[in-house]
Parts: structure tokens; sequence; C-alpha cells
């Protein structure tokens, strides 16, 4: 069964211009109603107590809920999964503060991630983020204050006209923070976005390659382990929920659009918020096939460090994965380490690694 | 239900691309209760799925539809539809000739264009009386009065004749309907002279054989006659004659002036020409002018993308191939690109037509190498050899004596005020300019010679695009004449690609691989490492360029609910690199082997 649980919280105060994530403005709808059709759909999965390992609440903007709204989501979490190892909890710094900090680490929440996004001024702006830098300062001051020690820090580079200078200055700010855990993602512009309307470009894949290479020096320095493509964890502190995702592991997940994985099914909630808080939750529903499952965990495996792990492929395929894909292997062969154990991409290559995965999909 | 000629009119409906002519003939089809709105679906005149998706014809179709007029009498109303490009010039005159009158459609938004006047020209040459129909006059945006001016300036159409219609909402189409029988001739001819009976297109039916749409213009011809082709004096006897309604319809016989199709047991669509002559086995007539065997101009080799569906490929050429005389293939083999053929095709857009019926009605992924016409060659030891594959062309000059190609007479008709350009773009093609006659004040026709392998290579959209679409073309393909070509390797990093090379114009060559690796450079997508494009003949490099390695391909972000999404993406991609072709670990997508066609020399 699975260890993971992700809860889905949509409501916002505002709309970043990046974000195609299913959100509605804070005060549309009803909050309270929502927690509660959300805790009546944790209660059917059935789930048994004291059975989950990690927790992560996300959003939207989980910290957007008010005192009373997180006690009431929290108390039942808590009442039900007190021994979780891992429960996370997504927060802006504009809406974080020290009183819900407080009620955060009473009810068991041990990890919290803070979206920074970049302390350039001009930076936010395009983005759409309402915090100034003096919030993210005054966040990890109170969090540190009230006893968070396991702490992720979110950034996005590659914005119009970022320059070098700008995401140096990134790079310092994460790692004077003196946090366990960083995420830098380049930027992507989805669909559907304020980005993306106003018809935003990306800045060229040579910039964008350079800024990654940069923010993998600087962090490998600062000893930090890039364990995946965009994230980067002091030692032992790697996401242990994330982790179940790229180790293609199972997971609940509950609220509104949010997906889970649970035996050999993927399956998405309903979008739409107002039939959600009618506690009408419609699925779509994906049943994997063996190639599915093999497509993902390839897919997965090669986001991180340590690759595939051939020992685990082989028990879960009753295949060779070095026979299977011997072809792929070959022509990939210089943009991979392989060694007894695993096969991963090289660092200097995982900017690239969409198409070299794409190779070792279903090839007849 | 048999009409004397007077109750008969048989017309074409002509215009420039989508100035909504399918739309009027399904209007008339409407009107006349030739078919109930509801089961009209859209274009109906248009039968493959091609025509429909791209909005062209290129098959022709008719149809046959009675209407009861004004004037208490009951018409019919033959409609035959053209298809509207140069590679099929000859079909459209051939269909032209089947009738006595044409609709001229304008779109009132765009005003008179260049098909417009090409094919009002052509419909002139064929004697038809023009009833010019002014169309989509319900939009804000159309200018009537405009419109009728152009018609005047152009093709001295009287404005009071303009029949002024909507063909999506109907407005109109009543006083349209009106207009064919008093504007446009009833046909005639003389049932009483031996048959004389035009072929104007041709499809196979697996249970008729081939299905011929004819015109008669003399003569009857009955169920049980035998007729005799005049092209190459086959003879058949009729088993089965009938009118499209547009359902087929069994009729007895069909006389002077009447449109219909016939079939006659006849098992090979290549004894069947369009624009051939028909007429009963025992009659000595002259054929109707004009016709012309088509023969393939332009030979290119088409490829599965995947080797498993060479069969597949075989079979569907097989098929297509039942209802189109001019297309031909043979088998042949690549090193590059494994077992195919070499198919020859009227020109570029026919083979684009038979490219995407491959591709939609057979689910083939195809990849078609450029196109190539037929170089003569003589070696040293006098002996000869006709090459259509460039592939074949020898890489060693010293082993040639001589290379002839094909030319063409071209003409080129178009407003004055493009001839500059034109000339000029003629001049870069290797034209030789013959003569400018003006048509009237307004209109030249400038004649040249020139080389098919440059009019095949994107002359057509480019001479469109000197003149803004306003010039047209047609060429007739003359000798071969002596040309100093010679052979072109294309190298991706370091290995020729046998399906790249092509054959070229020594005194252009440099220019010209100059802008082929620069156009290979931009189609090749950016791969994990640097990629030289080079461009060599025999074994000297003349042109190189370099593709850079891609630097960034990545999802930053794969979390719980992005899984799906993101397999979804990936298998995309891998379905794209599916679609190319690997040469070493190059990948190479299908239209690189086009896009070193539309190259410019002057983008160099």
């Amino acid at each position: 069964m699975p260890e993971s649980l992700y809860i889905h919280i949509p409501f916002c105060n505002s709309i970043c211009t990046y974000c195609d994530f299913a959100k509605v403005y804070y005060d549309l709808f009803s909050r309270k109603r929502y927690l509660s059709v959300l805790i009546e759909e944790i209660k059917s999965l059935s789930i048994e107590d004291r059975s989950l390992k990690t927790i992560y609440i996300g959003g939207g903007t989980p910290s957007s809920l008010d005192d009373e709204e997180l006690k009431m989501l929290l108390s039942y979490l808590h009442e039900r999964f007190d021994n979780v190892e891992e429960f996370s909890f997504e927060c802006n710094p504009e809406s974080l503060t020290r009183e819900k900090m407080s009620i955060l680490k009473k009810y068991g929440v041990n990890r919290i991630s803070l979206g920074v996004q970049t302390t350039s001024k001009r930076g936010l702006k395009i983005l759409g983020r309402k915090h100034k830098v003096k919030d993210v300062k005054r966040c990890l001051k109170d969090l540190k204050e009230v006893g968070f020690d396991n702490i992720n820090l979110d950034f996005i580079f590659g914005y119009r006209n970022e320059s070098y200078l700008n995401l140096l200055n990134d790079i310092h700010f994460a790692i004077n923070a003196e946090v366990s855990h960083l995420s830098f993602y380049s930027l992507i512009i989805e669909d559907n976005t304020i980005l993306k309307i106003n018809n935003e470009k990306y800045l060229s894949d040579e910039r964008l390659s350079k800024m990654y290479s940069l923010i993998n020096r600087k962090l490998k320095k600062a000893s930090f382990n890039h364990y995946e493509i965009s994230n980067y964890a002091k030692k032992g502190k790697e996401s242990k929920h994330n982790l179940k995702y790229w180790k293609d592991e199972t997971y609940y997940a509950v609220g509104v659009s949010s997906s889970c994985y649970v035996a050999d099914y993927r399956e998405k909630n309903t979008s739409s918020i107002t039939s959600y808080l009618n506690g009408v939750i419609t699925k779509e529903v994906d049943k994997l096939t063996s190639e599915d499952k093999k497509e993902e965990f390839i897919m997965l495996s090669f986001r991180l460090k340590e690759g595939v792990d051939l020992k685990r492929y082989s028990e879960l395929f009753s295949t060779s994965f070095l026979e299977e894909k011997k072809k792929a292997i070959e022509k990939n062969r210089e943009f991979l380490n392989i060694s007894f154990n695993n096969i991963s991409i090289k660092e200097e290559y995982m900017f690239i690694s969409d198409s070299i995965v794409s190779d070792f999909f279903d090839d007849n | 239900m048999k009409f004397d000629k007077k109750h008969i009119r048989n017309f074409s409906i002509i215009a420039h691309i989508d100035h909504g002519k399918s739309t009027l003939a399904d209007r008339i089809l409407e009107k006349t209760g030739a078919v109930e709105k509801r089961e009209l679906q859209p274009q109906l005149l248009d039968d493959m799925n091609v025509e429909r998706e791209r909005g062209i014809t290129v098959k022709l179709n008719a149809v046959n539809v009675t209407y009861k007029a004004d004037d208490g009498d009951t018409y019919l109303f033959n409609v035959i539809d053209t298809p509207g490009h140069v590679d099929f010039t000859y079909e459209v005159s051939r269909s032209l000739r089947a009738c006595e009158g044409a609709l001229l459609l304008v779109d009132a938004t765009q005003g008179v264009q260049a098909q417009t006047l090409a094919n009002g020209y052509l419909a002139v040459d064929n004697g038809l009386t023009l009833l010019p129909v002014i169309n989509k006059i319900d939009l804000p945006s159309g200018d009537i009065e405009r419109c009728q001016l152009e018609l005047i300036d152009t093709l001295s159409l009287d404005p009071e004749k303009c029949a002024l219609v909507s063909a999506k909402t109907g407005q109109g189409i009543k006083e349209l309907l009106e207009k064919i029988i008093t504007e446009l001739p009833p046909p005639e001819g003389d049932e009483n002279k031996p048959l004389k009976a035009l072929i104007f297109d041709s499809k196979f039916d697996s249970y008729r054989g081939v299905i011929i749409q004819i015109r008669v213009f003399d003569g009857i011809l009955k169920v049980g006659d035998y007729i005799k082709l005049l092209s190459n004096g086959v003879t058949y006897q009729v088993t089965e004659l009938g009118i499209r309604t547009p359902k087929e319809t069994k009729v007895d016989s069909l006389s002077a002036g009447e449109v219909g199709y016939l079939c006659a047991s006849i098992k090979n669509i290549k004894d069947v020409q369009v624009g051939d002559t028909i007429t009963l086995k025992d009659e000595m007539i002259s054929p109707i002018q004009g016709f012309r065997k088509a023969t393939p101009m332009v030979y290119a080799g088409f490829y599965p993308s995947d080797n498993k569906d060479y069969e597949n490929l075989h079979n569907a050429l097989d098929k297509l191939a039942l209802n189109d005389s001019s297309l031909v293939y043979e088998p042949e083999t690549s090193v590059a690109l494994g077992s195919g053929f070499r198919c020859g095709f009227l020109g570029l857009l026919h083979m684009e037509v038979i490219q995407e019926r491959l591709e939609g009605e057979y689910d083939l992924d195809i990849l078609a190498t450029a196109p190539s016409v037929v170089y003569e060659v003589t070696y040293s030891d006098n002996t000869k050899a006709f090459i259509s594959n460039p592939a074949d062309f020898p890489k060693d000059r010293a082993k040639i004596k001589s290379t002839k190609e094909p030319f063409a007479d071209v003409e080129i008709m178009l407003p004055k005020e493009y001839v500059g350009n034109v000339m000029t773009l003629c001049q870069n093609k290797r034209g030789v300019f013959n003569v400018m006659d003006y048509i009237d004040e307004t209109r030249v026709v400038l004649k040249y010679e020139m080389p098919l392998a440059e009019i095949v290579f994107d002359f057509f959209d480019r001479l469109k695009s000197v003149s803004q679409g306003y010039a047209s073309l047609d060429y007739k393909i003359k000798e071969n004449k002596e040309s100093d070509v010679e052979r072109m390797d294309i190298l991706l990093n370091g290995e020729a690609v046998d399906a790249l090379t092509m054959v070229i114009y020594r005194p252009t060559a440099y220019r010209r691989a100059k802008a082929i690796v620069n156009k290979l450079k931009d189609v090749i997508p950016r791969q994990q490492f640097e990629i030289p494009v080079q461009a060599a003949f025999n074994s000297r490099i003349i042109a190189r360029a370099d593709i850079k390695a891609v630097r960034k391909d990545v999802l930053a972000k794969c979390y719980g609910g992005d899984i799906s999404r993101k397999k979804k993406l990936l298998e995309k991609q891998k379905k794209g690199k599916k679609r190319m072709k690997e040469f070493g670990k190059v990948q190479v997508p299908q239209e690189a082997f086009i896009a070193v066609l539309t190259v410019d020399e002057n983008d160099a």
C-alpha cells in the first residue's frame, strides 16, 4: 500500500504568472467547505492509521489558509498519522506568519518549502510574486526560532533578461540562508499561464545551459548533493516524499486536480472546484500497461543522480535493462555513467536528458 | 427522363482557391433538390479526404441536377468541377472542354485573383461563355463594386450580368440558377453524326472496372455499343451508362450535348487517358484537339519510414495507381533509406497529393527524397544511360562525355507591372528569354525556354511570390538538351547520404551548395553533439555548415501530478524521432529531403 499522501490546497492570494496548477483566488470559495470535503476524501481512502511515512501539502498556496483552517486540517492529520517521517508544507513568504509556523510545528509538520523564486525585484515582478526579500528573511529567522531545521527554498531562473549577476545573487542568498534543501527550476512557460498569454519568451538555450552549470558548480562547492535534475540537498536531507515520485513508488493524493498512483492506476481528480465543493469528485483514470510502467520507471529514474537501479528494474519487470535497452545505451554511451548497479546520466548532460531518455522508450 | 439540348446547360465553376467554389456547388445541389440539406456533407464534390482537408480539388467530379425554372420548363444542369493547380492545368482545360459555360466565381472580400484570371482565360480560350458570380456578399468587408470594376478591366465582363450570391447563406442562389439558363448557351451538336465524346475523368471501381466521365459532342451512345479510344485504338463494349444526381443513376443512352459516365469492363486505367476521344468501333472521326498523354516529369524515391511497411506501401501504390493513370513506380534500394520505390509524377503538387494520400488514407509514414528529372548521360565509350535517381549519376566527371537534361517551353501570363521581377526569377532559373507578347494594355505573356529541373524545384511558389500571386504558368516539355550538370553529394557528420544526392548545374553550384548546407543546418534539429553538414563534388568539399549541439532539453519539474503528461511529451518526442531517419548517429527529419529544394541561392 502507498506510504505517501499528497494534499492539494488550491487557494491563493494572488496568481503567479508562471503557475498552471489548479488554483483559485482566496476569497471566492468557501475554504472551510473545501477542507471538510478534503477530509472526507481522505477518510474514503481507508488508509490505515499511522501507516504513512510522508505527507506533502502543496498548492496553490497552503499557507494562505488562516489559523483556524490550518488547525482544522492539521489536527485531523496529526491525530491519525502522528508518526510520519517527513511532513512537508508549502508556503509563500507573505502569508507565512509566526503564528502559523507555531501551528504547523505543533501538529507535526517537520519540513517547510518556501517559494522564494528570486531575490531580484524585477524578477519577482515578472514572475508575479507579491512578496519582498525582507519577507523571506523574516520567515527564515522565525522558522529557525520556532524550531524548523528542514527547510527547502524554491528558486526559478531564466526569466526575461535575467543576468548572471542576478542569478549569482540568488545562489549566494540560497547558500547563506543555511537551509537543508534547494530547488532551482529553469522557468517553464506552460500553456494557460499569464506568461504564455503575454507571449513571454525563453532565454536562449546556451544561456540557460550556462546558468544551470553555474548553479551546479556553486552548490556543489557549498556541499549540496545534486540528487535530481532541479533539486539539491544537504546530506540525508533529500526530500523523502518527492523521492517516492522519482523512484516510481505509489502514493495517495487528495484535493482538486490532484493525481494519485495506486496499484496499476494513475488517477486524476476533477479540476472543477465547484464540483469538488459539492463533493462530486470525478476522476480521470489511466490504467498502466507494463510498457507504461517501464517507461515511467525509466523516465523518473533518469531524473536522479543515481539513475536506473538495475537490480530493481529486473525485479519489477523480470528482464535485464542492459539487454533490453542495449541499442539505446549504445547510442547514448558517452552521456551515461554505467556502473555495476546503476546507469545514470552524467551531470553535464542532465540538462539535455529528455532526448536521451526518449531513446529508452519502447523500441520494438 | 430525356432532355432536348435547349434544356441542357453544361458548365464548370472556376475560381481562385478558397473563393468558395465547392460551397457554391453544394448550394446549387441543395437548391435544385439534388441533396437534402441535412445529408449535405460540406463540399460534396470533393470526394477525397485530401481534397476536403486542403480545400483543393484534385480529381474532377461531375454532377447532373434538374431545375424547374420560372418559365415553367425543367432544365438539366451538368456541373463539372475543376482542379485548381498548375500540375493539373491540362485536366482543367479538359474539363472546360466538356462545357459551354463557366461560372467565374469571385470572393467579394478579395476581388479578382491570379487563378480567377488564369482559369478565366483558359475558359475563354476553350470558347466558353463566362457568367461572373460574386460570392460572400453577406460579409461586411465585401466590396462588390470593386469586383465588378476588376472584372471589366481584366476579362471585359459586363457588370450588369454579375450574379450576387452568398454561397454560405444561400442568398441570391435562385437568381443565379435563372441566370444560368438565360446567360449560358445550351450545347450544340448533332445526334445523327458519328459518335464523338470526350473523356474528362476516370476512376477505378473494383466491380465495374474503370468508370469514365464523358461529354458527348455528336451522336448517340447506347449500352451494348462497341466503342473505340482514338489514341490507342482499343475497343470495348459498353456495359453501363449513367449520370450522377449525385447518386449514380443508370440510363440507356447518352446523346449529343449530354454528360455522364460509362463502364465497359476496362481493367487497366492506363488505357484510359484524360482528353482522349471516344467513338464507335467502326467510325472514322478526327480527335478532339488538345489531347496530350500524361507523362511523369518528376521522379522521387518514396520509402517507408519503417522498413516493415514496404509491402504495405507497395499495395497502397497499386491501389492509388488504379485511379491515377499518371502515377508510375518501380522498386529501388537506397543505402541510407532501405527498400522503397522510385515514383514518377506530373509535378510537385501531384507528388505531395500522393504522399498525403499514402499517409492519410493508408496510414503509412513516407519519406520522400528530393524530386529529380531524368538525365541523359553519354559515357566516354559512347554508351548512354537515362538516370532518374541522382544516386545513380556517375561521380567521376572524367567518365562522362556529355550530359543532357529535359527542357520545357514556359509561358507565364502576368500583369505587366511584375515583368521585371519575373524576368529576374527566370534568369536565375536558367531561363532563356524567347519573346514577350502583350495580350492587352495590362497583361503580357513571357515565353522562356527553361530546364525542367528548375521548374520542378519550387519555381511555381517563387513565381507566385514575386508576382504577388498574379502570374500563372504553363509549360510544355520539349527535348533533352546538352547541359553542364554534375552530381553533388551531401555528407552528414562525414558520411554521404545517398538520398540527399542531387544533380546540379555547375556554373551556380557553389552558391547553391552553400544555400543547401545552410538550409539543412536549419532543418535538422540540434543533437547532443555538433554535426558538420558538407556538400561535395566527387570527394571535394565545396560547402560546409555546422549544426550546433543541443544545450537544453529537459523538463525542469516532474512531481506526482506531472508524470502522465510528461511521459506523453517524451513519447511524442520519441515518435518524432521515429519519423526521422538515422544516418550514423545523426537523425534527419523528413522535411530535410524536401527542404533542399526550396533553397534560394540568394539566401546563401
